[in-house]
């Protein structure tokens, strides 16, 4: 677990910064709400069908705070931005060692290379599930002070699915990471497969033709406005992101073990 | 038998790493590998040692194939990269128990024995040491957990020359103890003060294997001197350049001062063979 440590004391900076960040969007989201309450109904309605899909995909129930905080908070905010933070990291936890030939050290160690992958992911865990645990009690806090009221297991729920889906995202970095050398091209490229399962998700809402699609985005089986607006669950979605994540750690693991670090 | 490699050969693609090294080394031997820059040196170290596949051919540590059992050879080896890169971001004492904690059978007599010898700043982050010191830290990480193997690439790079005799008195401390070293480096000179033996790769290939005192006796100097006339010496190969005659002596250096004692000279320079002039004189 040594690896795993070292690389949370390496990180855990970096991840409170952008929980604060987080946090001050959500207050400032959440600031305008009692303004906006009654014009969000009407924007809604006049807007066309294409348009809410766009937006987010379930839960377009603005003057709900549930569909509210989905639209504007957890569909590009918790979702997008979080998952591109959580690949950008992750695509840079190994490439970074080799770029930095910090690796010739590390593995003078008698550690096997799948053992260095599997610890740097389990050293990106931690800040997975502190910004999901830290998320909801801001939003709580936050709804009480507008006297808003929401349904607390669904809120539960919703962070806790999302621990799942950025697990699977950080396993999809770290694959990226073992295969490139350079950090800025692996962060590029993991980057650009993550904002690309966005949008075939998009895509695949858009339009009957590309519904199947979505079913290969990591993104498809994650949706806050699912579980917070309609309130379901599904467990099957939850059990995909687990076997997607061990599918992901499996192949980084074999790449990297299989593949020359030839440093220069 | 420590380290034994069959063949070993590794390309970059098409590139040319190392070919068909086929070496031993024994217990208790320090074995000195030498080529100039580019030659595979780095290459065999990092094949032998498991961060590059073999293209053919196999090695073997303790007995161990290294692309199966690299991690219980690891139990039992040290190893100096010849990249000085280290964790900046953390203490020399944090990188010392960091790594502390991945080696098995860490030695804290032993890490203080280390650090008498090779004082460090310990509270220092690393990224503010001086070369020399990042090259001791790297020295003391490598045999801090007692292996009975200890690789090195070209480790005394950036040690000033009194330290540099510290850390061959150290080597002959840990040989007395049994420890088996492999030393890669460019300069003969300092291979041969604390090897038994040398390889010597020249583009990728073993040119030769030999005893460090029948190395020692290829040695020569080269004699480069200025005259007035053209020089003539029985036996000897020279180079002519601008006026200036260069040979390689390397028997009877007092018939060939004599012999040219019958020319009008202007200048003269003597030095040491180096590597590259063994090569060229030697193994070519």
């Amino acid at each position: 677990m040594r690896i795993a440590i070292h690389s949370v004391k390496n990180s855990w900076k970096g991840t409170l910064i952008l929980l604060l960040l987080f946090i001050g969007l959500f207050v400032m989201i959440i600031a305008i709400y009692p303004n906006m309450k009654e014009f969000l109904d009407m924007w809604a309605e006049s807007l066309p069908e294409v348009a809410l899909s766009t937006f987010g995909r379930s839960g377009f129930e603005l003057s709900m705070v549930e569909g509210y905080l989905n639209m504007e908070f957890y569909q590009w905010g918790w979702v997008l931005t979080l998952g591109v933070y959580f690949v950008f990291i992750s695509s840079s936890v190994i490439s970074k060692e080799i770029e930095n030939k910090t690796i010739d050290m590390l593995l003078s160690n008698p550690v096997s290379r799948a053992r260095v992958v599997l610890e740097k992911f389990l050293g990106l865990v931690p800040g997975v599930i502190l910004v999901n645990v830290a998320m909801p009690i801001v939003v709580l806090g936050c709804l009480k002070y507008i006297n808003e009221t929401i349904d607390v297991t669904y809120l539960f729920y919703t962070h806790f699915a999302s621990v799942f889906y950025l697990c699977a995202v950080c396993a999809l970095g770290l694959l990226f990471s073992v295969i490139f050398d350079e950090t800025k091209r692996a962060n590029v490229l993991a980057i650009g497969a993550i904002s690309g399962m966005y949008i075939m998700e998009i895509l695949s809402i858009l339009s009957e033709k590309y519904s199947a699609i979505g079913k290969i985005s990591i993104i498809h089986y994650y949706d806050p406005g699912e579980i917070l607006v309609h309130k379901t669950i599904e467990a099957s979605d939850v059990v995909i992101l687990c076997i997607i994540t061990a599918v992901l750690l499996a192949a980084a693991a074999i790449y990297f073990e299989k593949r020359d670090i030839a440093i220069s | 038998m420590i380290i034994e490699t069959k063949d070993l050969t590794k390309y970059y693609g098409k590139i040319r790493g190392v070919e068909n090294l086929s070496f031993s080394i024994e217990k208790g031997e320090i074995f000195g590998f030498l080529g100039p820059n580019g030659a595979g040196k780095t290459t065999t170290i990092r094949t032998l040692l498991g961060f590059l596949k073999p293209t053919r051919g196999k090695a073997f540590i303790f007995g161990k194939d290294v692309e199966k059992e690299i991690v219980k050879i690891k139990e039992k080896t040290g190893y100096i990269p010849g990249e000085l890169a280290l964790y900046g971001d953390l203490t020399g004492k944090d990188f010392l128990k960091y790594f502390g904690k991945l080696r098995r059978n860490f030695d804290e007599k032993k890490l203080g024995k280390l650090l008498e010898i090779f004082e460090l700043p310990l509270k220092r982050k690393v990224k503010g040491y001086s070369r020399g010191m990042k090259q001791k830290l790297s020295i003391v990480q490598a045999f801090m957990h007692n292996p009975e193997l200890i690789v090195m690439d070209e480790p005394t790079a950036g040690l000033d020359p009194l330290l540099q005799g510290k850390f061959y008195d150290f080597l002959r401390e840990e040989k007395k103890e049994g420890k088996t070293m492999f030393i890669s480096s460019h300069i003969l000179m300092e291979v041969e003060k604390i090897s038994d033996r040398v390889g010597i790769i020249k583009e990728g290939n073993l040119v030769a294997l030999e005893n460090v005192d029948s190395l020692k006796s290829k040695k020569g100097k080269v004699v480069k001197v200025k005259t007035v006339e053209e020089i003539k010496i029985r036996g000897i190969k020279a180079k002519m350049e601008n006026g200036w005659t260069s040979f390689v002596v390397t028997k009877d250096v007092d018939a060939v001062i004599k012999e040219l004692a019958k020319y009008t000279i202007e200048d003269i320079e003597i030095g040491e063979l180096s590597l590259e002039e063994i090569f060229m004189h030697y193994y070519r």
